[in-house]
């Protein structure tokens, strides 16, 4: 049994927000990987210059943002689309949102990247029901 | 020996109740005519005088004994043998058809003309008005037949009441002829008590005897019941036509094509709002009410009409004499006659102001929640995204103070963490607060303001800023420098260009900032132009004037000022734009009503 540091990347303008996510993974994760950016554009940058060659061991998670000057989560989505599937293979995509906006919550869920749409704060039972959950599952 | 026994009103049904005799019968041998009246005695050939003689009374007995039924329609019978006697025939003669015939025919002539004659005529006899001869009209008025014998009174108790016998005794008592025309009476000619009007033309005349002493009233009349209710219902439907053309403000005109003379209907006056003695009808007469932007193509439209004599339609305001703008619609066609020449041009025109008001005002109306529509959405926009992010924040945080592990360096850093979320929601329920102010801000007393003012007030409030950036503002006010409007709006509308200006200004070059006004027809445009960063429209175009939509990050910004600038200027019910390049610079342009 292998155990794998599992890896986020949080984009959100709100570094208040990123703060506290980067706090509940790791409080009910343990030991994670956390890398946030407040600019949707340079992650961008980050993924498509990183993940390129190299492939990730496991599945990279990927708390996006909706509501960002400049990129917002839509046009993020968009970009992350023509990447080429090696790229895409490696992230699960999560919309993390502030918003209660019926109408962002079903083209979330509608977007095949998205796995799913979750309201902030990052909730524990969500954290731990999803991820420490899946973690136990495959890597014990 | 004589013996009268009986007066016998002998009323011959023949062919209608058209003549009557009075017969005295003293006895089945002695027949005497006390009265004949004209008609009988032309037919019978005695006149009462020379009834007593012999043949005649032989005649009379004959005929009562010979005709089983005195009262049947062959009346001819009955006086032939009379007719035969008198002019000297044997009545055993064979010849007697040949003398019978001419007499018939004139009699029948007679009748013929009495009976069928298109006006009621009739005789009545004596101060008392006794009916003595009617013909079947009359009948027919007074819905009676055995009237003969009777007095008007009798027949008509209604005529007392109603004048008509005075009139009847005037005329027998002083022998002057009464005429009257379409006089209304009431005749209970059903009997049942029900009283029908009518209007008779009619005249009452003095009959007078051989010896000039007057014996009784002929009467002739016409029924003209229908002629007057036809001309009441022809009263009538003008009068409703025209209180149809009053309600509807809809008029009628038209131009004879053969007099050129133009008729307008009493609306079509009210419309132009001038009287009959004021404008004699003509095209010519109604372009001069038109309005001044109107009068070149209705002109022309009218001329077309007139040369093509095609059907055609106008819209267009006209201008009352006491300068009310009122708007019309017209529509015409042309009446040809059987040789194809035109010979009338008409139509209809209609008064539809109120209706292009009420199009109006509803257009308004569907604009106004349009756009109470856009705030609602905008509100719900505002508390789903960007009043739930601090929330989400301000959540997060106290979840996390919760934990009684926390060092105190943490718990610290998680509380300054909460009071700047806490900070944040402040500011945001600040912003939706200036925004709805917005809407009541619009009935605040507008003013007249100078653009020159407005830009110095601004620039004194920003002053540090502008010399820290070195901005150059040029402005040009020549063209116009005040307009109405509302101050507090006024001066938003130029902090928020100008501050946006010198905020995205170029780190390598001093920004320049172009103010200028124009007045353009009925507009004031106003534009600003910079020499800054400039937005990339192409891809944010739809997004530059929305609510925290920001474009750049290296400064601070909350993307409320541009959102504030357009729900501003669209309060006052103007219209801004954008035309930018990237590096290049940003022109603003907003348009005022002046």
């Amino acid at each position: 049994m292998t155990n794998l540091t599992k890896r986020f990347l949080i984009v959100d303008d709100d570094p208040v927000n990123n703060f506290l996510s980067k706090l509940e993974l790791k409080k009910s994760l343990g030991e994670v990987d956390v890398l946030a950016f407040e600019s949707p554009a340079v992650a961008l940058i980050y993924i498509e210059t990183e993940f390129e060659q190299q492939q990730a061991k496991e599945k990279i998670t990927l708390l996006l943002d909706l509501n960002m000057p400049v990129i917002s989560g839509w046009e993020f989505l968009d970009k992350f689309e023509s990447f080429p599937e090696t790229i895409k293979n490696q992230f699960d995509i999560y919309i993390v949102s502030s918003s209660i906006d019926p109408v962002d919550i079903e083209r979330a869920k509608a977007n095949p990247l998205v796995i799913d749409f979750v309201e902030k704060p990052l909730n524990k039972y969500f954290v731990v029901n999803r991820f420490l959950e899946e973690s136990n599952s495959s890597y014990k | 020996m004589k013996n009268k026994k009986s007066l016998i009103d002998v009323s011959f049904h023949s062919p209608e109740n058209v003549i009557s005799d009075e017969i005295n019968v003293e006895n089945e041998q002695n027949i005497t005519f006390c009265r004949e009246c004209a008609a009988s005695e032309n037919i019978s050939a005695y006149t009462p005088t020379n009834s007593e003689e012999p043949e005649c009374l032989e005649d009379m007995a004959d005929t009562i004994k010979e005709n089983k039924d005195i009262l049947s329609d062959d009346y001819s019978a009955q006086h032939q043998n009379r007719k035969e006697h008198k002019n000297g025939i044997n009545k055993k003669s064979s010849k007697k058809t040949a003398f019978f015939n001419p007499h018939k025919d004139e009699r029948q002539r007679f009748y013929d003309l009495f009976s069928e004659a298109p006006v009621m005529m009739g005789f009545l006899g004596g101060p008392e008005h006794v009916y003595e001869m009617v013909n079947p009209l009359h009948f027919k008025l007074i819905g009676k037949d055995d009237i003969i014998g009777k007095t008007v009174s009798e027949v008509l108790p209604e005529a007392i009441e109603q004048g008509i016998v005075n009139i009847l005794d005037e005329v027998y008592n002083t022998g002057k002829t009464f005429s009257a025309s379409e006089m209304l009476v009431k005749i209970d000619a059903e009997g049942n008590g029900k009283f029908v009007d009518t209007y008779l033309s009619f005249m009452f005349q003095a009959h007078r005897s051989e010896n000039q002493e007057i014996d009784g009233i002929l009467f002739f009349a016409v029924d003209v019941t229908e002629q007057i209710i036809l001309r009441n219902d022809i009263e009538e439907s003008q009068a409703s036509l025209k209180e149809v053309q009053t309600l509807l403000h809809l008029s009628t005109w038209e131009i004879n094509l053969v007099t050129n003379v133009s008729t307008w209907s009493d609306e079509f006056y009210a419309i132009l709002g001038v009287t009959r003695e004021e404008m004699k009808p003509s095209a010519e007469a109604f372009l001069t009410m038109l309005h001044p932007d109107d009068l070149e193509f209705a002109r022309a439209i009218i001329q077309k009409s007139l040369e093509t004599f095609e059907l055609g339609t106008l819209k267009a305001r006209i201008i009352r004499k006491d300068g009310e703008i009122r708007f019309f619609y017209s529509e015409w066609k042309v009446e040809w006659d059987t040789d194809g020449k035109p010979i009338r041009l008409f139509g209809i025109l209609q008064d539809t102001t109120e209706k292009i008001r009420a199009k109006n005002e509803r257009e308004k109306l569907v604009l106004d929640l349009l756009q109470r529509n856009r705030d609602l959405e905008q509100f719900t926009f505002i508390i789903s995204h960007n009043l739930r992010a601090p929330i989400a924040n301000v959540i997060g945080y106290t979840e996390y103070l919760q934990d009684t592990t926390l060092s105190t360096q943490d718990k610290n850093d998680l509380l300054d963490g909460l009071a700047s979320s806490v900070s944040g929601l402040d500011t945001i329920i600040k912003d939706i607060n200036s925004i709805l102010k917005v809407k009541q801000d619009i009935n605040d007393k507008k003013e007249i303001i100078f653009f020159s003012k407005i830009l110095a007030d601004v620039t004194t409030s920003i002053q540090n800023r502008m010399d820290e950036s070195e901005v150059e503002i040029k402005s040009d006010f020549t063209q116009v420098d005040e307009i109405f409007s509302l101050k507090v709006y006024m001066h938003s509308i130029f902090y928020n260009l100008i501050s946006n200006s010198i905020k995205y200004c170029k780190p390598d070059e001093k920004p320049c900032i172009e103010i200028k006004s124009i007045k353009e027809k009925e507009k004031i445009i106003l534009t600003f132009k910079d020499n800054c960063l400039g937005i990339d429209l192409k891809t944010k175009g739809d997004k530059i004037f929305g609510l925290y939509k920001r474009f750049h990050t290296h400064v601070e910004g909350k993307g409320l000022g541009l959102f504030m600038v357009k729900t501003q200027i669209e309060a006052l019910g103007g219209k801004i734009s954008v035309e930018s390049e990237v590096n290049k610079g940003t022109k603003f342009t907003i348009e005022f009503m002046a």
